[in-house]
């Protein structure tokens, strides 16, 4: 068992949630209960996969994994080296919270939730394991088709304005992502990263310029799913009408655009050349940039939901100057900046959600005031701090590492100054918005706060604009289960029976909260495998040595009975 | 040459038009400004395995296999993918090109049209506008 999960240990987090994303279409739209289970148990072995990939890359392995026993260049590889360990256990580990916030939630699941999560997981773990040009552009289709999905759930029109502008933007990205690969492939004859290293590298002069027409293209790609600067403004909008518990999935989908950076200064572009230099020198322009864009426009945000979206603006752009100085340090703080940013996002979407559940209580019993009240401002505050980096929480060590890797580097005064205004402002924003929100605790303006949220919230007031959306899409559903499903959904009391219920939903949202502290107090371990994945990452040799010495598995050959004139 | 100009510029144009039609932010013009697009996409990959005339991927015997002898399966492969995906994804557009119409009563991407005014946009047949 064992000895096969690590023999597989790259495709299975692809090939599990295929098969549940297919278990649970074929289970049935209205055998919800099944669909939960077999998503659960799907988590649980997506988060073994990831805690093993951690497990076995700390010891300084690779695993190559050769789709349908192909040899590197030709056929699609998958590579499991420290970040894309990393960056599986974060997925399944935001999506296990997800899941739980979505179980313990009142709202009913939306036409395929389980199935649509799935296949984003899907999409996500294979953009992070795939070592192929190409290869990553279909998992970007496949966990943006999925992301689609999972903004229109529950369909209303702020969503579905939103989803115009995100499918729009996406789709032209794709157009660029599609010409970029093409392109490198017209010149090098490979789309295999690892060989398209070595092969760039061997290029002559009259096709540098191609190359690096490819490189920018990739560039700006990666930049739109980043959310850097010009390309950023679809995000906020997004994030907003994306319903709470989405957003927190969608945490992650900034990351991916994070990782392909990574992936192209490091690997594709590694450092040395002259193409990497300009790379970095426009991204050390735009990330900080972006950051401090990010602080003004969470500054100016009116609801909770624009603020976390800027801070995640602000997030990616933090990440991405730190890959732009390039330096070993600088690379691990990024990637320690990285989890911890991921983390306290979701913790902030998933805190909206809940206080969005707990506002209607608040506001029908007419009175502000209460434990749950108390519980989400502390975790409001814990997710901020986290998010804005201030001492005691994960987000400031990983700054701290950031500036100190970026001290000797030619940029240190404009990236410190970025980063640190950038930080100050955002604290500025969350005092601001935490100060509106928790302090003025009146009913009246507790409405007002739960209109903050920049939720249509479902229970109060717009009640009623939701409930014909939420009637069965589905032909199969018959009568009597349409009466079920409106008696559900409609009929369900305003005020939940008990306080259980919204101690339900503060679970999901303490277990991440308790994660952030233990990435402070445990930061020492996991700074240390950072510091292994950078030192990996800063040399490409050791990707592309793994990935193209990789010979396929030899069969026992079976003798095929020759049976007629073969010409 | 002649013929790699005459592509490039076919590329290019199909490129402009769709470019220029996706600018308009009207839902029903980007659904076509994107499937132009996709068209200029599709067609760059292919012609990244060079133009090669009356040459076919299929292997014959005793012909030496090197691509001076044979066309590139690869980027034709590749163009496959990119068609499907396009394919799927101008569908998604436009069932949520008409659910925005629905919604909003108008096609303009925005919700209220520029500048807060609502934009005028023909009827749809039988139907009263909101």
């Amino acid at each position: 068992m064992m000895a096969f999960a690590l023999q597989h240990l790259a495709i299975l987090p692809i090939a599990i949630a295929l098969l549940a994303a297919t278990l649970t279409l074929v289970v049935g739209e209205r055998r919800l209960a099944q669909q939960r289970a077999i998503a659960w148990i799907a988590i649980a072995l997506l988060l073994s996969c990831g805690a093993l990939a951690v497990l076995r890359t700390s010891s300084g392995e690779m695993f190559v994994y050769l789709m349908s026993n192909w040899r590197a260049p030709f056929g699609i590889a998958l590579a499991v080296d420290k970040l894309t360990a990393i960056m599986l256990l974060l997925t399944s580990f935001i999506g296990a919270v997800v899941m739980a916030a979505q179980t313990s939630s009142r709202r009913p699941v939306g036409t395929y939730f389980y199935p649509l999560f799935m296949l984003q997981l899907m999409g996500l773990n294979g953009a992070f394991l795939t070592a192929d040009l190409f290869n990553l552009f279909v998992f970007f289709e496949v966990l943006l088709a999925a992301s689609y999905g999972m903004l229109l759930q529950h369909p209303d029109r702020a969503r579905t304005n939103a989803a115009t502008h995100y499918v729009v933007i996406n789709l032209l990205g794709s157009a660029l992502f599609l010409i970029a690969a093409s392109l490198l492939y017209g010149v090098t004859g490979t789309l295999n990263m690892a060989d398209l290293s070595l092969k760039i590298n061997a290029l002559g002069p009259q096709s540098r310029a191609l190359v690096a027409v490819a490189g920018f293209t990739l560039l700006v790609v990666f930049a739109i799913k980043a959310a850097l600067l010009p390309l950023n403004f679809w995000l906020t909008g997004t994030y907003r009408a994306a319903a709470l518990p989405v957003a927190a999935l969608f945490a992650l989908m900034t990351k991916v655009g994070v990782v392909a950076i990574v992936r192209t200064l490091t690997l594709i572009y590694p450092d040395g050349s002259a193409i990497h230099s300009h790379m970095s020198q426009a991204l050390l322009v735009i990330a900080p940039l972006t950051m401090l864009m990010a602080a003004c426009g969470a500054l100016s945000a009116r609801d909770v939901s624009t603020l976390i979206g800027w801070s995640v603006v602000g997030s990616a752009g933090m990440l991405v100057t730190a890959i732009a100085i390039g330096e070993p340090k600088a690379l691990s703080g990024a990637l320690f900046y990285l989890i911890g940013s991921t983390v306290a996002t979701a913790l902030l979407f998933l805190n909206a959600a809940s206080l969005d559940q707990a506002g209607a209580r608040v506001t029908s019993v007419g009175e502000a005031g209460g434990r749950q009240w108390a519980w989400t401002g502390a975790l409001f505050v814990i997710g901020g701090a986290a998010m804005a980096g201030v001492p005691p929480l994960s987000g400031f060590i990983g700054k701290a590492t950031i500036l100190a890797g970026s001290a000797s580097h030619s940029a240190q005064v404009w990236v410190w100054t970025a980063v640190l205004l950038a930080g100050m402002l955002s604290i500025l924003a969350y005092a601001r918005m935490g100060s509106r929100l928790f302090w003025k605790r009146d009913a009246a303006l507790v409405l007002g706060a739960c209109r903050a949220w920049g939720v249509e919230s479902e229970n109060w007031p717009q009640r009623g604009r939701f409930l014909p959306d939420l009637q069965p899409h589905s032909p199969a559903m018959g009568q009597k289960d349409g009466e079920n499903w409106i008696a559900a959904v409609g009929l369900q009391p305003t005020i939940p029976k008990s306080d259980r219920l919204l101690g339900a939903s503060l679970v999901p949202t303490g277990v991440l909260a308790i994660a952030l502290v233990c990435l402070t107090i445990f930061a020492a371990p996991v700074q240390r495998f950072t510091d292994q994945a950078a030192a990996e990452l800063k040399r490409p040799q050791i990707m592309i040595g793994n990935v193209l010495g990789k010979l396929p598995q030899q069969k026992p050959v079976v003798p095929v009975p020759v049976t007629g004139v073969n010409k | 040459m002649s013929l790699a100009l005459l592509v490039a510029l076919g590329v290019g144009v199909l490129m402009a038009c769709g470019v220029y039609l996706l600018l308009r932010a009207r839902t029903f013009d980007m659904v076509l400004g994107l499937t132009l697009v996709s068209y200029a996409v599709n067609l760059f990959i292919f012609f990244m395995g060079r133009l090669a005339v009356g040459k076919a991927p299929i292997i014959r015997a005793g012909v030496p296999e090197t691509l001076t002898n044979y066309a590139d399966p690869l980027p034709q492969a590749l163009v496959l993918t990119a068609i499907v995906i396009s394919f799927g994804m101008t569908a998604v557009l436009l069932a949520i090109a008409v659910r925005s119409h629905a919604e909003n009563g108008h096609d303009h991407v925005d919700e209220e049209g520029r500048s807060g005014v609502a934009v005028d946009t023909p009827p749809i047949p039988g139907r009263t506008p909101k």
